[in-house]
C-alpha cells in the first residue's frame, strides 16, 4: 500500500509541476511582456495557442484532482494502482507504440508553439502532424485493445 | 488458452472484480483470460493458481500447447 501511495504521489507531483509550468507560460504570454512576434504571424494562431494551453491546464487540473482523491481513499487507490500496473494494458501499450506516438505528438505541439511566433503555415502544419500522430496512436491502441480484450461477459 | 477460472470462481461465489482485486489486476483482464482472448503472464497465472490453492496446470489448460509440441 505504501508503494502504491508513493508511486501515485510521484505521478501527482509530476502532473502538478507540468500544470504550474503551463499556467506560468500562459500568464507570461497573456499578462506579461510575452514573446516577440514576427510581423507576418496571424493573430488568430496566437489565440489558438492560448486556447490549447487553457484546455491542457483544465485537463491536467482534472487529472491532479482525480489522483488526489484516489490517494485519500484506499479502495480507489488500490483500483487505480492495479489499472496502472495491469499487464494486459501494458501489452496493449507496448504493441500499439502509443507512448512513443504520444511523445512525438507532444514534441510536435511544442515545436508548433515556438513556430507560432515566426510562421503561421509552419505552425499549422506542425499542429496537423501532431493531431495525426495522436489519432494514429488512438487507432492503434483501439485495435490492440480489441484484439486482447473480451466483450464484457456475464459474471 | 482455455482455463477453469470461471468454474473455480463461481464455485467460490466470487465476482470477476473480487478475483481481480485479490490477484492484483483489473476485471477486464480477468474477463479476457476467462474467454481465452488474453494469455496471462507466468506471474499472474501463478497468483491466480495460488489464490485457488491449485497448481498452474490445474487452472490453465495446456492441451493446445501439448498438441502443438507433438504435431
Amino acid at each position: 500500500m505504501d508503494k502504491m501511495k508513493k508511486q501515485l504521489g510521484n505521478r501527482c507531483r509530476l502532473l502538478s509541476v507540468v500544470l504550474l509550468l503551463i499556467v506560468a507560460l500562459q500568464a507570461y504570454v497573456a499578462l506579461g511582456p510575452g514573446f516577440p512576434v514576427s510581423e507576418n504571424v496571424n493573430e488568430h494562431i496566437l489565440a489558438f495557442q492560448q486556447g490549447l494551453l487553457a484546455g491542457a491546464s483544465i485537463a491536467l487540473m482534472a487529472l491532479v484532482a482525480y489522483h488526489s482523491i484516489a490517494l485519500r481513499n484506499e479502495a480507489k487507490l488500490k483500483k487505480m494502482y492495479y489499472q496502472m500496473k495491469d499487464e494486459r494494458m501494458a501489452a496493449v501499450r507496448m504493441k500499439s507504440g502509443a507512448p512513443s506516438l504520444m511523445i512525438c505528438a507532444i514534441c510536435l505541439f511544442a515545436a508548433s508553439f515556438a513556430a507560432m511566433y515566426f510562421n503561421t503555415t509552419v505552425s499549422i502544419t506542425l499542429i496537423a502532424s501532431a493531431i495525426f500522430a495522436l489519432l494514429l496512436g488512438v487507432v492503434r491502441k483501439g485495435y490492440y485493445h480489441a484484439r486482447l480484450s473480451a466483450a464484457d461477459s456475464e459474471e | 488458452m482455455k482455463t477453469k477460472i470461471r468454474e473455480l470462481r463461481k464455485a467460490r461465489k466470487l465476482s470477476q472484480e473480487e478475483l481481480a482485486l485479490e490477484v492484483g489486476t483489473t476485471r477486464q483482464t480477468i474477463t479476457s483470460i476467462e474467454v481465452g482472448k488474453y494469455t496471462a503472464s507466468l506471474v499472474l497465472a501463478y497468483k491466480i493458481a495460488r489464490y485457488f490453492g491449485l497448481s498452474i496446470e490445474e487452472v490453465f489448460d495446456f492441451s493446445d500447447v501439448e498438441e502443438e509440441n507433438n504435431g
